[in-house]
């Protein structure tokens, strides 16, 4: 698996509080990749830096290339979709794609137009008219229409609503998606995107918490659901958090011996939500 | 894709975005002052046959009184006022978009999609340079021309309608080209004399993070009063007499707009356009202080403060994501 980002030691300060702190991963070649954690973990500095926007310290390579000196040149084959509101409002369709087509050397006008043919937006429709979801369904069909190596997704979808946002994911999956290109995504909406992912990267206070794939995840974590007279009995297992849900007690386990664990109750694979609040909450 | 048409669709961007104020507005312009020179010119009858007052009958009053070589006067006269309309005009447009250029962008984060597509950071800064100093420009240019021609045509019809002599008042004694060349070469002059005000402002547009007119007044406010203290301390302590050179050689420099356009009647404007006799509109003082030393070191600086601008814009930090 060749790596698109790889990233190590990350490091970066704002105003002395440490935004990234020795901040290591590394995102492969086809892979589609949620980079999660709280507000003001360092998920958007680490986008920053993988689109060559901040100077961090430490070393990152993107398809290559240093993000930060090479930015221009990384731009050929990354894509970024910040969220809806950062496609310019006086602009038309049309002026937009004219200027894609103009500046970006593997922009297929006919496969935009195309994407965009099954949409309600018009070439003449100016993006300060259009609806958050038409704004966003232009933005990704002239983004499909680069058919870029790295696209980079920082909540794409926040703000529509739910109709938009399965069909954002679905066209994503379906039209730009090819087993070859790779998709990074942060997003709080977890279980939107879980479906979708095949690893996710926690970040927590500038590091990572926790970096692997869904199938990993899923052979690593449990949860196991038991009655209160069980309770004692699982908790022996040390469990690394616990909650109660409607009478119930749900225990998540790490590396924890399952066929033990299923003769005290139901075994699940927890979801990412879960985990998510388990690890970092 | 070739380099021009990329150029093309950078500056095409620019003229989409902003073309209320850069292509609308000359003609504008135009367009309402010869609608009010062509009402003027019927309410006052020019063009009846023998029609009272105005143009052709001006213009024969004028030679009558003050002889033949006043024609070419008072139609180098004329053109020169429309242009100083265009040229405030233009100035106006050209220092609002350089304010904006690059800090709109940012306010909106459109800035996140212009730069995510590779467009290197300096040919976004220099597309809007242009845009400044040579579009902008032409434009008002191209519509002071039509506008001037407009005239011409309405001055020729008044003189056919009342039977006055057309080559004799209008196409021997104007200068046209001539004039629309000294246009030319005074509004490029300007522009470059103007340079670093532009760069300047450019400058404050990239690295502003609020009010970039803020930044653009307050800094060299702060600077000519931090100046003129220092000056207050040295003529009290040395009785320097309050002269610093730094401060006049700016001085100088911005107050000599003033003579860049008015010499074309050698610095006074009233005595030369009563003892002038032949051409109000002269290149020579233009041209010189463009290639002087005080021109260049402005265009220096100029040049300068566009690259720091291109600089900030690149390195800047807080590309709002």
């Amino acid at each position: 698996m060749s790596a698109v980002i790889e990233a190590r030691a990350l490091k970066k300060q704002y105003k002395g509080k440490f935004a990234l702190n020795d901040c290591s991963f590394s995102i492969g070649k086809g892979r589609i990749v949620g980079l999660i954690g709280p507000n003001g973990a360092g998920k958007t500095t680490a986008i920053k830096a993988i689109l060559g926007l901040t100077a961090v310290e430490g070393e990152l390579r993107v398809l290559g290339l240093d993000p930060f000196k090479q930015r221009e040149k990384l731009m050929e084959e990354v894509c970024f979709i910040a969220d809806v509101a950062i496609l310019p409002r006086w602009a038309t369709a049309k002026d937009l794609i004219d200027y894609v087509e103009g500046t970006h050397a593997k922009f297929s006008r006919e496969r935009c137009l195309d994407y965009l043919s099954d949409t309600d937006i018009k070439l003449s429709s100016r993006v300060g008219q259009l609806s958050k979801g038409m704004v966003v369904q232009l933005h990704l069909a002239m983004i499909m229409a680069i058919g870029a190596k790295l696209l980079v997704l920082d909540e794409p979808t926040l703000g529509l609503d739910i109709l938009y946002r399965k069909r954002f994911y679905e066209q994503l999956l379906g039209d730009y998606y090819d087993g070859e290109r790779t998709i990074l995504i942060t997003t709080h909406q977890v279980e939107e995107v879980e479906p979708l992912l095949n690893d996710v990267i926690f970040i927590n206070r500038g590091k990572v918490a926790l970096s692997e794939t869904l199938d990993a995840l899923a052979e690593r974590y449990c949860n196991l659901t038991v009655d209160a007279s069980r309770l004692e009995q699982a908790r022996e297992f040390k469990p690394i958090s616990e909650k109660r849900l409607l009478g119930k007690n749900q225990l998540l386990f790490d590396r924890a011996d399952r066929d033990a664990l299923k003769q005290l109750g139901d075994v699940a694979p927890p979801s990412l939500s879960e985990l998510f609040v388990a690890l970092l909450g | 894709m070739n380099a021009a048409n990329r150029y093309s669709t950078l500056i095409k961007r620019e003229l989409i975005e902003h073309r209320k104020a850069v292509i609308y507005a000359p003609f504008i312009i135009a367009g309402i002052m010869f609608a009010l020179i062509l009402v003027s010119a019927l309410w006052n009858g020019a063009f009846k046959v023998n029609g009272t007052g105005f143009t052709a009958k001006m213009l024969e009053s004028a030679v009558a009184t003050k002889g033949e070589a006043t024609l070419a006067l008072v139609h180098q006269g004329w053109m020169f006022g429309f242009f100083m309309i265009f040229h405030i005009a233009s100035g106006i447009v050209i220092l609002t978009y350089s304010l904006g250029c690059l800090f709109d962008e940012r306010k909106d984060r459109s800035t996140l999609f212009w730069r995510s597509l590779p467009v290197r950071d300096w040919e976004t800064v220099i597309s809007k340079l242009i845009m400044a100093t040579l579009i902008i420009p032409a434009i008002f240019l191209i519509a002071l021309a039509v506008l001037q021609a407009l005239i011409v045509v309405t001055f020729v019809v008044t003189c056919w309608q009342n039977q006055v002599d057309a080559t004799r008042f209008v196409w021997a004694p104007l200068p046209f080209l001539a004039t629309q060349f000294w246009q030319f070469v005074s509004t490029f002059a300007g522009i470059l004399w103007a340079l670093p005000v532009i760069g300047w402002i450019l400058l404050c547009s990239a690295y502003a993070k609020q009010r970039p007119i803020l930044l653009v007044l307050l800094i060299p406010g702060v600077i000519a009063a931090g100046v003129m203290m220092m000056n207050l301390g040295k003529s009290a302590m040395w009785a320097f007499g309050g002269r610093d050179a730094a401060r006049d050689m700016i001085v100088d420099y911005f107050s000599r707009f003033g003579h860049l356009f008015i010499p074309m009647v050698g610095g006074n404007w009233k005595d030369s356009f009563e003892n002038v006799d032949e051409t109000l509109l002269r290149i020579e003082p233009i041209i010189s202080h463009v290639i002087s030393m005080k021109g260049l070191t402005g265009a220096l600086i100029g040049a300068a403060l566009i690259g720091t601008a291109i600089w900030v814009r690149r390195y800047r930090e807080d590309a709002a994501i």
